[in-house]
């Protein structure tokens, strides 16, 4: 009678132990110092290691237009810049507890985040663009020709993108997978005519594609990305000042047409930077 | 969002979207039928590349996911140039992957039939259509109808992995509305529950009296 | 087919008409797969590159990964179904009313509901209590997979056990009420053991077709083997498309299913000879034998 017992009561903790294993997922390594100022000649900066032309991890080292950014803003500063992925769940911690000293990482600016963090910047605006086939067959121009029965168009279920479409092109035809690049699959079979997103996931879609797929560069959102520092941070007013240095002397556009322009045929202005507190 | 306020925004969505439901479990349900018919006549012909195949198709699609069938019917396909609409694939994709299982059914239907009476049907000189006809079919199809009812039943609830390719049946509308934090998310699991409840308890029940109705008293 | 009892032993008309049907049929055989060869190559599929590229280290890694993920859950939602479930049938055969009806009602609930609902509204449920907090969630996107299987699994599981259960005959728990067991002494020591041996087939087969379910993860995000396998074709520098992505996983996937499927049904004959020794000499009809075995493979849902 015992025995019959015992024997879920193991199965179960055998259960646990199987789940236990391998449960580190998105643990990066905490080296903990703690200061809030860059200590010493490393600035560690705290990155995407999977976000194509913005930071991808590759043999050479991280690259893309957020890593060049940081590159440059370590350089200003004299310090040898140390990247740390971070990804969107964590990025609030890592500055919090001295992870890392700065966060550039397709990070939009919002006022649930002031409350954490400050942000310099913003650096760049993105927003919620449309893809479509190479050469534009159907003419596609911007969100109003999406508003139409005879264009398909293709974004993820329960994403703000999708939130988007319906409330500024109700009419649209609208086919939802749950992944990007299913939308950009469907397309290149010919299922959609459309897919619509922000412009930072497109193009990091068109820049896989090979020249398959193209963006119509005329977002319908704006999404300003900031570069996330501690809070009272004197890094910030900083980093504005750098930053300003580089819209204004054309590095900011230099960097950009060599990481983004790869796929983007249009440099945007840079954006006004908020030096509010400096 | 009160009940009534509910009901106002998404009574239509919620109406479509079981309807496509209901027109998918039925018109795949129709197919794996046919399927199955067909299938299980290689399997038991004395044909030997006809008895293979079949074998082949019915482990193919039992032991592969459902998920994964419909991926290689709409982009795998897809890539060789075979591009069909999104509810078209599903109906077919179902259809094939519930009808190997039918297959199994009605195989096993015809293997309850006792030995001996298949040999007592030929030694009074029935001919093999005849002994189908009047000893096997009658008497399979009665231990069928259970089994046959738990694959309604199994078919009508994979309809929703559909939603997977972009049908918008009531599994994808359920996504929809999870999302809309307004909606409630005990409610709309309450809701949509109840739509399929709604269907598949009276399937099971009419099944189950089908059953023993004609159930074989030994 | 040798051993098929409907068919009369085939006279000479009958051989010539089964060598023509074979003829016709491998004719027909050969031509499909000719069309699908031509579909193939026409299309680009069959170069080296798009298949070799899928044995990258890199990619082999990413979807070693997938596959360990799908195991995990797997193995986690398995072992918890079958003791949740084992709780449910002993409830189910418990003499208190509520208690049973309590059983029936969550066995026939999650029985007849949708797995992939289930693991929508237990992941959704689990970020909008999280939201409400606003903290982490609880259950994150594996724990709401296993514990939508277990919801589902254990229903079915609790069925099998109780059929496991009215399976034994009578004589046994007769035997241990004549001997002054109580009831639960007769479930423990008696009946119980008996059934759930009896069961192991059938929950071992319960088992493929719950691996095959977890692919479902994939909606809300689980990093599972049809996850990675999607994921491949858009994975670092490589030449696979959806074909090779999907079809492979198909692939590794019915060898995983086919070999559990596999064992049910080993254990099953190696059972079914124990126990037809005892009830030879009261059931003589044996069934008929079409010459094929049962095919090998796992439950619709």
């Amino acid at each position: 009678m015992k025995r019959m017992i015992r024997i879920p009561l193991l199965l179960l903790a055998f259960a646990m132990f199987v789940a236990a294993c391998g449960d580190d997922d998105d643990t990066s390594s905490d080296d903990g110092t703690g200061g809030e100022t860059p200590s010493g000649e490393t600035l560690k900066v705290g990155t995407k290691y999977d976000q194509p032309l913005f930071g991808v991890n590759t043999p050479d080292g991280v690259v893309g237009f957020d890593a060049e950014i940081a590159r440059f803003i370590a350089d200003e500063l004299g310090m040898e810049v140390a990247f740390q992925e971070a990804v969107s769940a964590n990025r609030e911690t890592f500055l919090e507890n001295g992870t890392v000293d700065m966060v550039v990482a397709t990070y939009t600016i919002n006022d649930e985040r002031k409350e954490q963090v400050d942000f310099a910047g913003p650096y760049y605006i993105a927003g919620q663009d449309i893809m479509v086939e190479a050469g534009n067959p159907k003419g596609i121009t911007g969100i109003d020709d999406l508003d139409s029965a005879d264009i398909k168009t293709c974004t993820v279920e329960g994403s703000t993108s999708l939130a988007n479409l319906n409330s500024m092109a109700p009419d649209a035809a609208v086919t939802t997978f749950d992944t990007y690049s299913k939308c950009a699959d469907a397309m290149g079979q010919g299922r959609v005519d459309a897919v619509t997103t922000d412009n930072v996931i497109l193009l990091g879609l068109a820049d896989e594609s090979d020249g398959a797929y193209e963006l119509v560069e005329n977002p319908f959102t704006d999404e300003p990305y900031g570069i996330g520092v501690a809070k009272g941070s004197e890094l910030r007013c900083q980093i504005n000042e750098i930053l300003q240095a580089a819209y204004d002397d054309g590095t900011w556009a230099q960097i950009y047409e060599d990481t983004v322009g790869a796929v983007a045929s249009v440099t945007p202005d840079p954006p006004a930077i908020d030096n509010e507190g400096c | 969002m009160s009940w009534s306020e509910f009901f106002d925004e998404y009574q239509d969505p919620l109406r479509e979207a079981t309807w496509v439901t209901v027109k998918l479990a039925f018109s795949s349900f129709g197919l794996a039928l046919l399927v199955g018919v067909i299938v299980v006549s290689f399997r038991v012909s004395p044909i030997p590349p006809l008895v293979r195949v079949a074998g082949w198709f019915v482990a193919a699609f039992r032991n592969t996911p459902l998920l994964v069938v419909l991926f290689v019917a709409l982009f795998g396909l897809g890539d060789l140039g075979l591009v069909f609409d999104f509810y078209p694939t599903a109906v077919v994709a179902l259809g094939l992957y519930t009808g190997a299982y039918m297959a199994e059914v009605l195989r096993s239907g015809i293997n309850a039939v006792p030995r001996g009476q298949a040999e007592a049907g030929r030694s009074i000189g029935l001919g093999f259509a005849q002994l189908m006809r009047f000893v096997v079919i009658p008497q399979a199809v009665r231990t069928v109808i259970g089994p046959i009812g738990n694959l309604f039943v199994a078919n009508f609830k994979n309809t929703a992995v559909a939603s997977t390719i972009s049908v918008f049946e009531l599994t994808a509308q359920s996504q929809r509305m999870f999302n809309d934090a307004s909606a409630g998310v005990w409610r709309v699991l309450a809701v949509i529950s109840a739509l399929y409840l709604l269907f598949l308890l009276p399937a099971g029940a009419v099944f189950r009296r089908l059953e023993a109705r004609f159930a074989i008293k030994r | 087919m040798t051993g098929n009892v409907l068919i009369e032993e085939l006279g000479p008309r009958g051989r010539r008409r089964v060598r023509v049907g074979t003829g016709l049929a491998t004719v027909a055989a050969v031509l499909v797969l000719f069309w699908m060869y031509g579909r193939l190559d026409g299309n680009g599929q069959l170069e080296a590159v798009r298949w070799t590229d899928l044995f990258d280290s890199a990619t082999l890694r990413f979807l070693g990964e997938g596959l360990i993920a799908t195991i995990r859950a797997a193995v986690t939602a398995g072992v918890v179904a079958t003791v949740v479930g084992f709780a449910f049938a002993l409830m189910r055969l418990s003499k208190s009313r509520p208690v049973r009806t309590l059983a029936v009602g969550w066995v026939e609930l999650f029985r007849a509901l949708p797995l992939l609902l289930m693991i929508f509204g237990v992941f959704f449920i689990d970020t909008s209590i999280a939201r409400g907090r606003g903290g982490d969630a609880l259950l994150g996107t594996f724990w709401s997979v296993v514990v939508a299987l277990v919801l589902y699994n254990s229903a079915v599981l609790s069925e099998i056990f109780r059929a496991g259960v009215r399976s034994l005959d009578s004589g046994q728990s007769e035997a241990a009420k004549a001997v002054g067991m109580t009831y639960w002494q007769m479930m423990f020591v008696v009946v119980l053991p008996q059934a759930v041996r009896r069961m192991v087939p059938a929950i071992v087969a319960q088992m493929a077709t719950l691996t095959k379910d977890v692919s479902l993860g994939f909606v809300i995000g689980y990093e599972e083997f049809v996850r990675r396998g999607a994921g491949t074709a858009n994975f670092g520098d490589t030449e696979v498309t959806n074909f090779q992505a999907y079809v492979s996983i198909g692939i590794v996937y019915f060898i995983l299913v086919w070999a559990m499927a596999g064992l049910a049904k080993r254990l099953e004959q190696r059972q079914s000879r124990a126990l037809k020794v005892a009830a030879a000499d009261r059931d003589p009809d044996q069934d008929l034998d079409l010459g094929a075995g049962d095919t090998l493979g796992a439950g619709p849902a």
